[in-house]
């Protein structure tokens, strides 16, 4: 499913990325310890996560992520928004916890 | 892809009924009538295993609790600062701390993603501090989503004041 | 209803093992004196965060509670480095935690603001290579 669709459904703000919406997303992954999401998390996929420094640009980046959405109204680090619009990872926030948006994605999914 | 089709159709027929039952329960407990109960469904950590084809492993004496909350996180400053008394804490983390915080907000039961066992100090502190802990294989994302279809809600509780905005 | 009671406890630094031990009793000592509900999960969460800040980065603490039938307070003073900057600490999101007190799940610059947001009133003092001393006040609201 496209990534500006899924957007528009769960109401997500846009971040950056904009340009890049028209991604597909393979699935969902939440999770909040960078290294379990390096592990674990596959490529497409929409990471839904409470971090907001610079790091997670680069493992939604090395694990070709679809885009990172941040819960609970935060917002990302300057650094990060900076880092995320020069490699191309679309960042969407929301004031849902992890489990809605997860909830209402996996729904919208399946 | 999601792997959704796994909870057969027999378990979803077994959900149903569970869920019927513990309907019927209710308004004979409670005395509710007509449209009210079909409002407020029912999830007891029985159902849980089986939504989430879970294991249990603390509490086996604790299933029939009733959840209607959960709060995902990997974080345990987060939950400390936004989950609700009464929910289920879904984590990937194992260490004792999980069992510490879910006994300061009155968590009710935790849930374990990605097949993780907890090591033995966790587990002893769970039991010693009545808190069930399920494992699950599935990833937090999926066992999030397996539990929102069946009517388990988010929660997002702040405590006391709120002067503070995110960096 | 009237509340009175005291209490002090030491907490060793880096003994990640018991974090929470001392919240949890204090949590359930309250709790036992009929303490609202919503008064003991400030308190307790209070507790928690600085018990879990003692452990992760000072040698020695001691957390001090006092109950009476008007308020809570509790002082929190410790042997450590202190806090560089404290408007910075105070601040959501700051933090100077190592990878593993962030991989037990803290470490995320919550814990301050989120003892901030639990009380009435707070004052937090620190001397750098010397210590910190955080002093938290909660009213219990009898109405």
């Amino acid at each position: 499913m496209e990534l500006s669709h899924i957007a528009k459904d769960l109401n997500l703000k846009i971040k950056c990325g904009e340009e890049l919406l028209g991604r597909d997303v393979s699935g969902g992954y939440v999770g909040d310890l960078l290294s379990d999401v390096m592990a674990n998390s596959k490529e497409g996929n929409l990471w839904i996560t409470r971090q907001t420094h610079q790091n997670i640009v680069a493992v939604a980046s090395l694990k070709d992520l679809a885009g990172i959405v941040l819960v609970q109204g935060k917002e990302p680090d300057v650094d990060a928004l900076e880092k995320a619009s020069k490699e191309g990872i679309p960042i969407l926030v929301t004031e849902l916890s992890s489990f809605d948006v997860a909830g209402k994605l996996y729904t919208l999914l399946s | 892809m999601l792997g959704r089709n796994s909870i057969s159709f027999k378990k979803r027929m077994n959900f149903v009924g569970v869920c019927l039952y513990n309907i019927l329960l209710k308004s004979s407990r409670d005395r509710v009538t007509g449209i009210h109960f079909f409002q407020e469904m029912i999830v007891t950590l029985f159902d849980i295993i089986d939504i989430l084809d879970a294991k249990v492993l603390v509490g086996r004496d604790q299933l029939n609790m009733e959840v209607r909350t959960a709060f995902s996180a990997d974080l345990l400053s987060d939950v400390l600062a936004f989950a609700k008394a009464g929910s289920l804490l879904l984590t990937g983390l194992t260490n004792p701390q999980i069992v510490r915080t879910s006994s300061i907000l009155d968590i009710a039961a935790i849930v374990l993603v990605r097949g993780k066992v907890a090591p033995d100090e966790t587990l002893r502190l769970a039991d010693e501090l009545n808190i069930p802990i399920l494992s699950t294989r599935y990833i937090l994302f999926e066992t999030s989503g397996r539990l929102y279809e069946h009517g388990i809600k988010g929660c997002v509780e702040k405590v006391g004041r709120d002067d503070y905005v995110s960096l | 209803m009237s509340f009175n009671y005291e209490q002090s406890f030491t907490i060793q630094g880096g003994n990640f093992t018991d974090a929470g031990v001392v919240s949890v009793f204090i949590k359930r000592t309250l709790q036992k004196m009929g303490i609202p509900s919503e008064i003991l999960r400030r308190v307790a969460i209070a507790t928690y965060e600085s018990e879990i800040n003692i452990i992760s980065y000072a040698r020695i603490g001691i957390i001090y509670i006092r109950v009476t039938p008007e308020n809570i307070i509790i002082n929190i003073d410790d042997e450590g480095p202190g806090i560089e900057n404290i408007e910075l600490a105070m601040r959501a999101g700051y933090s100077t935690a190592d990878e593993k007190i962030r991989e037990m799940g803290f470490g995320a610059g919550m814990g301050i603001p989120n003892i901030i947001n639990c009380s009435d009133d707070f004052k937090l003092t620190s001397e750098v290579s010397k210590g910190t001393h955080l002093r938290i006040l909660i009213n219990i609201n009898t109405n």
